[in-house]
């Protein structure tokens, strides 16, 4: 019986160490039939010229792969797709062309993960703003989210 | 007979739970329980001396009584440096009072673009009491091996030019001047503000 329960056990955790390890990377599917942006944020920049981060949670309902690439906003000067990546206590910064998100799956950026780089702002992003930002899709789509400014 | 044993038994099975409780409320207990990874044994920090925006020098041996935080990183980061800043601002603001025995220090490992200005404007994005220092490459280097850790530039494509690929670890040491504590990056503030704690009262 002991063995049975330590065994169970076992499975548990491991079941929850992939759960995370699938959560690292993509988020259980939803039940969107569309593609969709969700919860956009912005950290706030004091400068006009300086560089940040947005974070974008990307929803594919649909039954195709959505490549999503060529960021841009009227915030900021340029937008770029980029991925953080902590290897072995290393951070690492790469600068991604597109994004793809499975069918029926969504992708989450977050800090230390998928982020668009926000390069010269075109002015202050204050708290509680708004930053609109434009995107293309693979299937010929153009789309856009409003994403609020955080401190 | 049969109900003497069995009560016995029950009695037994009654102290055994209870020294079992007492053995886990024990070592609940431990003064150095820590969040972070902590160093064990805690070693001696080795030798952290750098250029502070205002021109002072800033030196870990100097901090004895505090608790400091060290992170290497810099300012053209838009990510995972803003991110660990901004953590650092909830941190401090949760040890209120305790925060005056707390040093938070960034590193910037990035000296060839971050000079003192852009480096000072940037910590105090996110609270005018953080440290920003630096150094040369070579002074950085030698800091950097002596944590065991690297930096390294890496050429990119972005508008934004290169990025340096940089520790993503939060070094603690303690008031005595210990290394103590590794925060990976993502850490709950609330942890490691637990932790700051224990070793302000001498954990």
């Amino acid at each position: 019986m002991m063995t049975s329960v330590v065994r169970k056990l076992a499975l548990m955790s491991t079941v929850s160490a992939l759960s995370a390890l699938a959560a690292c990377h993509r988020d259980p599917p939803l039940s969107a039939t569309t593609f969709e942006l969700h919860d956009a944020w912005v950290r706030a920049t004091p400068d006009s010229g300086s560089t940040t981060a947005a974070y974008v949670r990307f929803v594919n309902g649909t039954a195709d792969t959505v490549w999503v690439s060529r960021f841009s906003s009227d915030d900021a000067h340029t937008v770029e797709l980029h991925q953080s990546s902590d290897v072995a206590g290393e951070m690492h910064m790469a600068m991604l062309d597109s994004l793809a998100v499975a069918p029926n799956h969504s992708v989450t950026m977050r800090p230390g993960g998928y982020h668009l780089m926000l390069i010269g702002a075109t002015h202050a992003l204050v708290p509680g703003s708004m930053v609109r930002i434009v995107m293309h899709l693979s299937n010929g789509a153009v789309v856009s989210t409003s994403a609020r400014v955080k401190g | 007979m049969q109900r003497f044993v069995a009560g016995s038994l029950s009695r037994n099975a009654a102290a055994l739970l209870a020294a079992s409780w007492l053995v886990v409320l024990a070592a609940g207990c431990r003064p150095a329980s820590f969040h972070g990874t902590a160093y064990e044994p805690p070693e001696a920090a080795p030798s952290v001396v750098l250029q502070r925006t205002n021109g002072a020098k800033f030196s870990l041996a100097d901090q004895r009584g505090s608790v400091v935080l060290l992170y290497f990183g810099y300012t053209h980061c838009p990510d995972v440096c803003p991110t660990t800043l901004s953590d650092w601002k909830r941190v401090k603001q949760s040890l209120g009072r305790d925060a005056s025995r707390v040093r938070f220090v960034f590193i910037s490992v990035d000296p060839d673009r971050d000079d003192p200005a852009t480096l000072q404007h940037f910590v105090s994005r996110f609270d005018p009491e953080f440290i920003g220092a630096t150094a040369d490459s070579a002074t950085l280097a030698g800091i950097e091996r002596s944590f065991h850790v690297n930096s390294s530039r890496e050429e990119s494509a972005s508008a934004d030019g290169y990025s340096v690929t940089h520790p993503s670890q939060t070094f603690v040491v303690d008031k005595s001047g210990n290394l103590r504590l590794l925060y990976s990056f993502g850490m709950q503030t609330s942890d490691m503000v637990s932790d700051i704690r224990q070793l302000l009262r001498g954990a």
